[in-house]
């Protein structure tokens, strides 16, 4: 009888009313059983705290709300956003900018121009571009410096400088382009060459030059391409001031002369690659002597 | 009973949280014995749910939020030891009764408090779900994903345990 009621479920049954009528009638006869009882009754009396539903639920739809409208902003939000900086940068990028390129002693620069034309830039030198022109369909571009450019047939592409502008519908030249020295040669098709002073029109193996102050110079070569491509700087009835300007920039250095003359005109090409060669095709002509000291190169009568 | 319904409405979920917040609380209470800590164990379950909402049948949506409870519960105890404060608070007094079986009643209200406060988590939550939410041992097995004897093992012990601490008064 004792043992009945300490199975291990036993109680269990009995609170969930599934014993047996015996076992019941037996459990009841214990002592247990009246404590069982009235731990039992005395629990019915226990209630959980009162649970604020409604303001549960409040909170509930807030932060619901809260994670929602955080979740929905990046979702048109920021693409709207990133889709504003994107045109405003892109507008800005096309109309805005100038693009500058620019080359040190002694390099070269090969570029692609926004139309597919390409440029080839001489040391020292330098292109600059204002990409809503070219947006626009004007090809236009300044120059400081020498460049040769094979232009893509088109609309009108013109190179300005402060000497003159070259412009062109689709071709191949070089412009050669310092303050007080202008010349353009012209390798395929035609090009209009036009400064204060008058209008030139260049058709292959033509070159326009104007040195000075001095009146310009219309010439012809039976070159291809221009020397420089090739490493060499090539000139044709040219002062010496020039040859050596061209030999400073390409070699980054100084040269000083004494008593020579600069306006002596020099025809023959040097290397850009070896400084004693170049000298030597220089100087061995003209009767001049040279000494290198470093970055300084001192010329002089023999 | 094969009638879809997606916790992602909001009438769905709505009804969720009427017929099951309360039990969720006691639930919570029971095992936390923090009216207050419960009250964010429901809120956190029910916010769990809904940004779960896309994952969760309805069907199991209840297990859910009894199963997210239990482990938030554990998650916090992990990190602080709960103090037991039971404001269970008593029936309807009937007034009566002489004043020297009120002091008895209280007093056995207080120690039974004691002991119910004292009992292991598991067993209080199954005593106290069974006792005050007069919920059935297959709906407590359900709650708690265990099996209904294990339900009934636990209610076993923990009456078995207050008799001992209460005593024959």
């Amino acid at each position: 009888m004792k043992n009945e009621h300490t199975d291990e479920t036993f109680l269990s049954r009995w609170l969930n009313n599934d014993l047996t009528n015996e076992e019941l009638v037996s459990f009841q006869k214990t002592e247990a059983f009246k404590e069982y009882k009235k731990i039992i009754d005395a629990t019915q009396k226990f209630n959980a705290p009162n649970f604020n539903k409604k303001e549960v639920l409040e909170k509930i739809h807030q932060k619901i709300s809260k994670k929602k409208t955080i979740k929905l902003i990046p979702n048109w939000m920021y693409a709207a956003a990133a889709s504003v900086v994107l045109l405003i940068s892109t507008v800005y990028y096309i109309t805005g900018s100038t693009q500058t390129f620019s080359t040190s002693f002694g390099e070269q620069l090969a570029l692609v121009l926004p139309d597919g034309s390409e440029v080839l830039l001489n040391s020292k030198s330098s292109l600059s571009y204002k990409k809503s022109d070219w947006f626009d369909g004007k090809r236009t571009l300044e120059l400081n410096g020498e460049g040769y450019f094979k232009v893509k047939k088109g609309s009108k592409f013109s190179v300005n400088s402060t000497n003159g502008n070259v412009s062109v519908l689709g071709t191949q030249f070089n412009v050669k382009t310092n303050p007080s020295y202008f010349e353009v040669l012209c390798y395929e098709g035609s090009v209009k060459v036009q400064n204060k002073e008058e209008i030139a029109i260049l058709t292959k193996g033509l070159s326009f030059r104007k040195i000075e102050k001095n009146s310009s110079e219309k010439g012809s070569f039976t070159n291809t391409k221009p020397n420089w491509l090739d490493g060499e700087s090539s000139f044709n009835n040219t002062p010496l001031k020039f040859v050596l300007e061209e030999l400073e920039k390409q070699y980054q250095i100084k040269i000083t002369t004494t008593d020579i003359d600069l306006n002596t005109v020099f025809t023959g090409a040097f290397t850009n690659k070896n400084l004693n060669l170049a000298l030597q095709t220089i100087s061995r002509p003209l009767s001049i002597q040279y000494k290198i000291n470093d970055k300084v190169v001192v010329l002089s009568k023999k | 009973m094969s009638e879809k319904k997606s916790v992602c409405e909001l009438k769905v979920f709505e009804e969720l949280y009427s017929e099951h917040s309360k039990s969720l609380y006691n639930f919570a209470f029971y095992k936390s014995g923090n009216s207050s800590q419960s009250e964010d164990l429901v809120q956190e379950a029910f916010i769990k749910m809904w940004n779960n909402c896309a994952k969760i049948i309805f069907n199991k949506a209840k297990s859910f939020l009894f199963t997210v409870v239990n482990n938030m519960f554990l998650n916090q105890i992990a990190h602080q030891k709960v103090v037991l404060n039971y404001n269970l608070m008593g029936g309807k007094e009937s007034t009566n009764e002489s004043p020297e079986f009120l002091m008895e009643e209280k007093e056995f209200m207080d120690k039974l408090q004691n002991a119910i406060a004292d009992l292991k988590e598991g067993q209080r939550e199954v005593f106290l779900l069974n006792r005050i939410d007069k919920k059935t041992y297959k709906e407590i097995a359900e709650m708690l994903s265990i099996s209904v004897k294990a339900v009934e093992k636990r209610m076993q012990l923990a009456l078995k345990q207050l008799r001992e601490k209460v005593g024959n008064i």
